[in-house]
């Protein structure tokens, strides 16, 4: 994916051969070497993002790589258009890797369980039963470790050392000790027996020998290895899982005829044929056909959306309902599926601050642990213990100190709380972002969109005196029904849900500005402002003027309604708030945050909405272009602030807050400006995003701490002699497989949106559906 | 520096890392050893 900037391009490259987050630092450090380069390494994407300056080729990126060793590609471009041959390829050679390095932990634990039974049992070692441990170690050490030495090998030739080079120089230290052992000295007698110990024997000499340590090491190293790869599978699956979301061929409409074309010859004009129980195959606008669509694998919401001509579809969700013609506006990358997907992986490339330290740590690390083994080796020999002794210290050194547990503790943990977060709608930006969740103390509310609906409906009716509040509705509803207004549309919904058909307007006039006026069922009707029936000779009331200011104070839109020269009544619209803002604002304040609600109506009409749903902080009165201010306020006083709104005018100030929600079906600006993209419209996954962050970011913490700490605990132990080898290399597998079992728990997060109410939801499909056939 | 002189340098590193060891342990063992090595004269 190179996207083109103005002075420089950014490029995702495909590395392979990486076994370890060194060689990830490794990569690293070589690009950022080259001028203008900025590199940034996934080890457990196996991906890298590079940003370079005009004057560089990706040829010489990708070369680079290849100097130090790695292989390195392009990627093909991960679009729901891609060809299924093309993902199966991808899933398929994932898989033959995982299956082939599943084959060499098999064989090579069928061949050392036998060689460390008669290690470690004494009764079990018949004649010369050490040259039948022999014969089983040797393929253990050469071929089911070659993937450790030959990485071993490629960093020595460039002068670097990684994981691989501890566990290769390991496994061949214990292997030819005892060949050493067994050729030259007393090991190899007929009647040798040797007993097992937790700790190394310091009474031992030449005849000890340690192939059982060899092929133990290797093959619970190898058994690591196997479930990280899994593991790493199987976190990205969710990203898989959404990019396998779209349709794959699409039936368009050519010359009236439908003609079956594949996904990618689909182009942006093109009208396509979605039938019902098909999924749509990219974003476009409604032409013909009214139909539900389920949007549930893209928002998680379950109730069906009612669309019908001159609706908004979006691509991959499922039509459930009648045959719609849909004309397409957004093909390829553009689409709203494939946005989602780039934002995941852009967020799961980057790295947070405290995982560029475990990589700066993990790349010095291996110097200093092959310096302490061999110091350990000097000081064992220096203080008079038998040679054997003194290598197995050493051994034990090298084996325990690999940090692979800490090169994985942020990538797998980001990975799966990424994935799950795509999940639940919840697409987390970058890294840094979970670093803010944990530091935010104040969470501010746009108030249109965010905790109302931001779709007009009908509150209230008041009739005048000699008039019924069904008749107002009815011939107001009629009246407005012709009109395009937001309102008129929230009145003429009101009265067809109340009476179902409505009378037919002749002679309707759109009065700009004012209102609208028509004839209905007989009867001149008006209904706008004041001034539209002053003009029609009507004068309004002391009563129904009332009405019309108390509700004017509120935010709410008043319409007087008149018929044959006399006042009828007024009719009351507003935006409703949403059915669990409450429950969502009593989440947030449970996370720890000071809530505050942001609008620009009077404080009346402010003070009304944040009464209902629970919030008694609200900056009322503030212009769009001011809410940034209102934020860069907020942050002078000291508050980490975080911002939910809806979109395009909160842009900025989503982009000031320390973190930026964006709610709704997240426009191209909002997504860009904010940090944490919601994909649904209940306010809770707010909650739940913070909720989700938070917990990504301990479970690295957690990670971390638990890498470094067994590290740091062992690394004396094994130094001092008290630890055996074979103890040591199993430990070291084991730290690896709880940092990646401890981020898969991740996998298990709830969200509180689940339990939305079925009749809320109901409502508000309804809303939708009426509002998109008028 | 290129790959050789680091690697050589590396390696004369490990020697005095392992010449270090070697004359540390033998200022300061064996301990936990009981059985002193021949050297090692008792007095009452």
């Amino acid at each position: 994916m190179t996207t083109a900037d103005a002075v420089e391009e950014q490029l995702q490259v495909d590395i392979g051969g990486m076994t370890c987050s060194s060689c990830a630092a490794r990569i690293e450090k070589r690009l950022n070497r080259i001028e203008g380069v900025t590199a940034a390494v996934n080890y457990a994407t196996e991906q890298a993002r590079v940003t370079y300056p005009p004057g560089v080729t990706a040829d010489e990126l990708i070369a680079q790589i290849e100097a130090a060793g790695y292989t390195a590609s392009l990627p093909r471009s991960k679009s729901p258009s891609d060809s299924p041959s093309e993902d199966d390829a991808d899933t398929r050679s994932d898989m033959r890797s995982v299956r082939a390095l599943r084959d060499r932990l098999l064989v090579s634990t069928l061949l050392t369980v036998p060689v460390i039974v008669l290690a470690m049992v004494s009764a079990l070692q018949f004649r010369n039963w050490q040259w039948l441990s022999l014969m089983l170690a040797a393929p253990v050490v050469v071929w089911g470790a070659l993937p450790f030495h030959r990485a071993a090998w490629t960093n020595l030739r460039h002068g670097a050392a990684t994981m691989d080079t501890l566990i290769s120089v390991g496994v061949i230290a214990a292997f030819a000790w005892s060949l050493y052992a067994l050729f030259v000295g007393d090991a190899g007698l007929p009647n040798m027996t040797m007993s097992f110990n937790l700790t190394p024997d310091r009474g031992g000499g030449q005849h000890d020998i340690y192939l059982e340590v060899a092929s133990a090491v290797t093959v619970f190293i190898l058994a690591g290895r196997y479930f990280e790869a899994r593991a790493k599978r199987r976190s990205g699956a969710a990203l898989r899982a959404l990019l396998e979301l779209g349709a794959k061929d699409v039936g368009v409409l050519r010359d009236g005829q439908e003609v079956r074309i594949p996904i990618e010859s689909l182009s942006v004009g093109d009208h396509f044929i979605v039938r019902p129980g098909e999924k749509i195959a990219t974003d476009g606008v409604v032409d013909d056909g009214t139909s539900a669509i389920d949007a549930s694998l893209l928002t998680g919401e379950s109730v069906p959306v009612e669309v019908g001509p001159g609706d908004s579809v979006v691509g991959a969700t499922v039509n459930a309902g009648g045959r719609l013609v849909v004309r397409a506006t957004r093909v390829g990358a553009e689409t709203q599926l494939s946005q989602m997907a780039r934002l995941v992986t852009e967020a799961q490339m980057g790295k947070a601050p405290i995982q560029r330290l475990a990589d700066r740590v993990s790349a010095i690390f291996v110097p200093i642990v092959i310096a302490l083994a061999v110091g350990t080796l000097g000081f064992w020999i220096g203080a008079g213990e038998p040679t054997s002794f003194a290598f197995t210290a050493a051994v034990a050194v090298l084996i325990i100190a690999c940090p692979c547990a800490l090169g994985l503790a942020t990538p797998t943990a980001l990975l799966v709380g990424t994935g799950r977060g795509a999940q639940l709608g919840i697409l987390i930006k970058g890294p840094e972002v979970l670093e803010s969740t944990q530091r935010v103390d104040t969470i501010v509310l746009d108030k249109t969109g965010t905790v109302t609906t931001g779709r007009m409906t009908l509150v209230a009716v008041h009739p005048a005196a000699d008039t019924t509040a069904d008749d107002v509705l009815r011939l107001a509803g009629a009246l407005e029904d012709a009109s395009e207004h937001p309102i008129g549309q929230a009145i003429a919904r009101a009265a067809a849900e109340r009476f179902g058909t409505l009378p037919v307007v002749t002679a309707f006039e759109n009065r700009r500005g004012l209102g609208v006026q028509g004839i209905v069922d007989g009867h001149a009707v008006v209904a706008g402002q004041d001034r539209l029936l002053v003009d029609a000779g009507i004068s309004v009331p002391r009563e129904l003027g009332d009405a019309h200011s108390a509700a004017e104070d509120l935010g709410k839109t008043a319409i007087l309604v008149g018929w044959d020269g006399l006042p009828r009544g007024v009719v009351v619209v507003a935006d409703t708030v949403k059915p669990t803002a409450r429950d969502a604002i009593a989440e947030l304040r449970a996370l720890g945050l000071h809530v505050m609600l942001l609008t620009g109506d009077n404080e009346r009409a402010a003070n009304n909405v944040a009464g209902e749903i629970g919030i008694d902080d609200v900056i009322a009165r503030v212009l769009p272009e001011d809410k940034l201010a209102v934020i860069r306020r907020l942050q002078d006083e000291g508050h980490v602030v975080a911002m939910v709104g809806d979109g395009v005018n909160d842009a900025a100030a989503l982009a000031q807050a320390d973190l930026g929600l964006a709610m709704g079906t997240g426009t191209d600006v909002a997504i860009e400006a904010s940090d944490l993209t919601l994909v649904r419209e209940d306010l809770r996954s707010a909650a739940d995003a913070i909720r989700l962050s938070r917990r990504t970011l301990q479970t690295i913490k957690g990670n971390l701490f638990w890498a470094f700490a067994y590290n740091v605990a062992a690394l004396p132990l094994a130094a001092a002699g008290y630890l055996n080898p074979l103890i040591a290399g199993a430990a070291m597998a084991f730290s690896s497989v709880f940092v990646v079992s401890n981020s898969l728990r991740l996998r298990r997060f709830r969200a509180s949106t689940g339990a939305i109410e079925a009749g809320a939801r109901t409502r508000n499909g309804i809303a939708s559906r009426r509002q998109a056939q008028v | 520096m290129t790959v050789p002189v680091k690697l050589a340098g590396f390696v004369v590193l490990l020697a005095c890392v392992f010449a270090l060891g070697a004359g540390l342990g033998a200022l300061v063992g064996p301990f936990g050893n009981p059985d002193p090595p021949a050297h090692v004269v008792h007095t009452p």
